[in-house]
């Protein structure tokens, strides 16, 4: 009895002690939430005056007046932390002057030192912060100190490193992947692809060395580059990338072929079809589909035995879209009277008409 | 000692040994779950899904949403979903039989056209009578499927085979989704290396009492009938603690039916849903998770732990105990189904901890409890056992129920904070402390019937009849 007495007793004092956190808890966020909306006020109009600076003195920039009241201000932590996220946010939408005179507003108030001391930290949420800042306010002084972090092992850190030297450097920055060992993931790729759409158009070099790089995802990394900058010159790269060793390089390469296509494209996929693995297969034919150019109708129409539908779905489409007499062969083919293909014209014939 | 009195000795303690093991297993969950909340919050920090929205690159996602006599809202909910802000996305709404209006008013509104169609039966289905599409190149992304009733594991294997995407996404049609959590939910099938991602999960919230206009969530509220918000309280606690604890340890054995993700490729490997069960929603996950392991496959089953779908919880004992008793045939269906994982070493994770748990605490704790409860009052009645002891032990265990909700209600507050003012707040400890007595009862003895009605071999899903959405005052 006494152990339950003494577990229950615990348990409600444990339940009330949370209650009681709970309710200071609010009690201090409402505070905050206070400080916070006033906070915001002063920042905005420190962020507007500075956007709108321009008092050159001699060819350098003068200093951006700033209040005592915000100066001190800033040794207050959680107001300095909602100064950054404000600032940066606004650097981000802001290009040239304007976005210039935030960098020197940030670089006036010793942010830029609070950042560099923040990279320090062993904590990898803080050190991705830091690399945030100085990506966003483009202190390209400091890339020796972030580029190490292009290849952490902490996939956060690791990816705003890489980002922040695309915001510093633009394609230059891509050297990265000369070093890279870990696995730039799919959501890395996207961010990076996305980050270099911003960048001035330069030229792209080292793109060779990265479809031969022995990291798979670095080369699926430049196949995408290859075909989001149509770079044509590297076709027979690409071709070579249909005889890798991964099949996730492989896929991304029949991928790429249906944005920089020859008219031997469609030949030299359905040379490698038989050896290929299901999905690629049906990567291959729906690649044949977009470029057509099939020179072979009765090589197309042999993989119609395929057992699967969805196989034979993808070879007819092929068929259909990939030579002017596609159609007209597959109506004539025995088979196109029977299930499933029957079923599968109709639908294919709509597309034409699409 | 008598026989009698081994017999009781050995039932009293055997039941203490088993809450408190209970009890361990929800310390640890709650402990383990924090970690991996607030690290999903850090990197969530730093996260745009907006580069994810209009990506070419993004993963190809279908939409199924099974709908059943909707008419009432099919429109609304449509419109809802095609508002999505995601390029990769097709939405096919499968209309299972509806003996209402559905068909037509979707036809009318969308401008839909019966298509020249090949639906691929990978999966064997009920018959199809028809897939339509729109005219209209702003409703492009819809498709309308038009089948026999099968029930809504036949419906959505029915989506499955119309899709055309690499992901699909199940949902209840009239599930309110917030703006971004397909944006979300395809994150992580994009962030695996050494894991291939199967499928994902996020946080389902309750609806009853919030704001809701064509479609989408314009206010969360608390709700303010008990039983839903008692409800509220239940899937914070479930969802929150219970599924982000178990999604780290890559151990997760359900996604809910109300709102998922998935990989098609190994869905459809795996057969589909299983339309003998009523629990399909866990049955396809543990059978995905053991085709994987079978296959030798490195996987993992992932939660996002922010509320990404609001739906409109029971409000009456009446519905509220036959959703319970179908879940609870589902649990056990689904148990039986996979029993050869019980305890195998060669489901590593999956069948030496997730399944014993499913079994030793989802499927026996109502039995547990029940049947401890009924021995106890005959024992103490014939002074077997101390009345004082019962109590006590009673006692002990509400207030570790208290405790466990109050916890969290404060992680509910330290992280996404739905219900803003002190007074929710209050109401919610307050529900805290009233559920033991009043809501979980009602449960344990839903529980009972679905064994009963398991037992009895009935396999009805029982109607699930909804008020709606509360809408803004004009």
């Amino acid at each position: 009895m006494i152990f339950f007495e003494v577990l229950l007793s615990f348990f409600f004092a444990l339940a009330i002690c949370l209650i009681t956190f709970l309710s200071f808890y609010l009690f201090v966020r409402k505070i905050w939430r206070r400080e916070y909306v006033k906070w915001d006020m002063m920042i905005d109009l420190l962020l507007r005056k500075a956007i709108f600076f321009h008092e050159d003195k001699a060819g350098q920039l003068a200093l951006i007046p700033v209040t005592p009241r915000l100066k001190a201000n800033l040794k207050n932590k959680r107001f300095c932390r909602q100064f950054v996220k404000k600032i940066i946010a606004a650097k981000r939408n802001m290009s040239g002057r304007y976005g210039e005179n935030l960098r020197h507003l940030y670089i006036q108030l010793g942010l830029d030192k609070k950042a560099l001391r923040l990279l320090e930290s062993r904590k990898w949420h803080v050190r991705a912060y830091a690399i945030q800042q100085i990506g966003t306010m483009g202190l390209k002084e400091h890339l020796t100190r972030i580029y190490r972090y292009t290849n952490n092992k902490n996939d956060l850190v690791r990816i705003e490193a890489q980002i922040a030297v695309l915001n510093l450097f633009g394609f230059e920055g891509l050297r990265f992947l000369d070093i890279i060992s870990y696995q730039i993931t799919e959501w890395q790729q996207i961010r990076l692809l996305k980050e270099l759409a911003t960048v001035p158009l330069a030229e792209l070099t080292g793109i060779d060395k990265w479809l031969n790089s022995g990291n798979p995802s670095v080369v699926i990394f430049a196949l995408k580059l290859v075909r989001n900058y149509h770079r044509y010159e590297l076709y027979e790269h690409i071709v070579s990338c249909l005889d890798h060793g991964d099949a996730s390089v492989r896929k991304q390469a029949i991928s790429t072929l249906t944005e920089i296509y020859t008219e031997s494209t469609s030949e030299e996929l359905l040379s490698r079809f038989e050896a290929e693995t299901y999905k690629n297969q049906i990567a291959i034919m729906n690649a044949i589909a977009v470029i057509g150019d099939v020179q072979n109708v009765s090589t197309l129409l042999g993989y119609l035995e395929a057992e699967q539908h969805e196989m034979k779905f993808a070879v007819a489409r092929a068929l259909v879209n990939g030579n002017a007499t596609g159609l007209e062969c597959l109506l004539n083919d025995p088979r196109s009277k029977t299930y499933p293909l029957n079923d599968m014209i109709p639908q294919l014939k709509s597309e034409i008409k699409w | 000692m008598s026989w009698q009195s081994f017999l009781i000795d050995f039932f009293t303690y055997g039941l203490l040994t088993y809450s408190l093991l209970l009890l361990s297993c929800y310390i640890f969950i709650a402990a383990f779950s924090i970690g991996e909340i607030r690290n999903y919050l850090r990197k969530n920090s730093f996260t745009d899904y907006g580069v994810l929205a209009g990506s070419r690159q993004a993963p190809s996602i279908s939409i199924l949403a099974p709908a059943y006599n909707e008419g009432a809202n099919i429109i609304e909910n449509v419109r809802s979903l095609l508002s999505i802000n995601y390029t990769n996305l097709e939405v096919i709404i499968i209309n299972d039989g509806s003996k209402d209006d559905s068909l037509s008013k979707l036809i009318e509104v969308y401008d839909l056209y019966k298509a020249d169609f090949f639906v691929n039966g990978q999966i064997e289905t009920k018959e199809v009578r028809g897939v339509y599409r729109s005219r209209k190149v702003v409703y492009r992304k819809l498709i309308v499927v038009d089948k026999q009733n099968g029930g809504k594991a036949d419906a959505l294997n029915v989506g499955i085979n119309v899709s055309s995407n690499d992901y699909i996404v199940c949902i209840d049609v009239d599930c309110i989704l917030e703006q971004d959590a397909i944006l979300k939910l395809a994150k992580p099938f994009l962030e695996n290396t050494k894991k291939r991602v199967i499928a994902t999960g996020g946080v389902i919230r309750i609806a009853n009492s919030c704001i809701v206009e064509n479609g989408r969530l314009l206010k969360v509220k608390l709700p303010r009938q008990f039983l839903p918000r008692v409800q509220t309280l239940e899937y914070i606690r479930a969802f929150l603690l219970g599924r982000m604890a178990w999604s780290r340890l890559n151990g997760l054995l359900l996604i809910s039916g109300a709102f998922g993700a998935f990989d098609k490729e190994i869905v459809v490997k795996c057969g589909g849903y299983n339309h003998k069960t009523v629990g399909e929603d866990m049955e396809l996950v543990v059978r995905m998770r053991r085709y994987m392991q079978e296959k030798g496959i490195a996987h993992k089953v992932s939660f996002i732990p922010d509320p990404l779908c609001w739906t409109e919880a029971p409000s009456t004992f009446k519905i509220l105990g036959r959703q319970r008793n179908r879940w609870t045939r589902g649990t056990i269906e689904t148990l039986q189904m996979h029993k050869v994982m019980f305890f195998n070493p060669k489901y590593g994770l999956l069948g030496m901890i997730s399944y014993p748990y499913w079994f030793f605490f989802e499927f026996l704790a109502p039995l547990v409890e029940f049947f401890g409860f009924i021995a106890f009052i005959v024992f103490a009645s014939f002074g077997l056992i101390q009345w004082s002891f019962f109590l006590g032990l009673l006692l002990f265990i509400f207030s570790f129920g208290f405790l466990y909700s109050v916890f969290a209600i404060l992680t509910e507050v330290l992280t996404y904070n739905q219900y803003k003012t002190n007074r929710n707040l209050l109401l919610l400890i307050l529900t805290a402390f009233l559920e033991p007595l009043i809501f979980h009862p009602f449960v344990v003895w839903s529980a009972i019937k679905g064994n009963i009605d398991l037992l009895r071999k009935k396999n009805s899903w029982g109607e699930m009849t909804r008020k709606g959405f509360t809408k803004e005052k004009v």
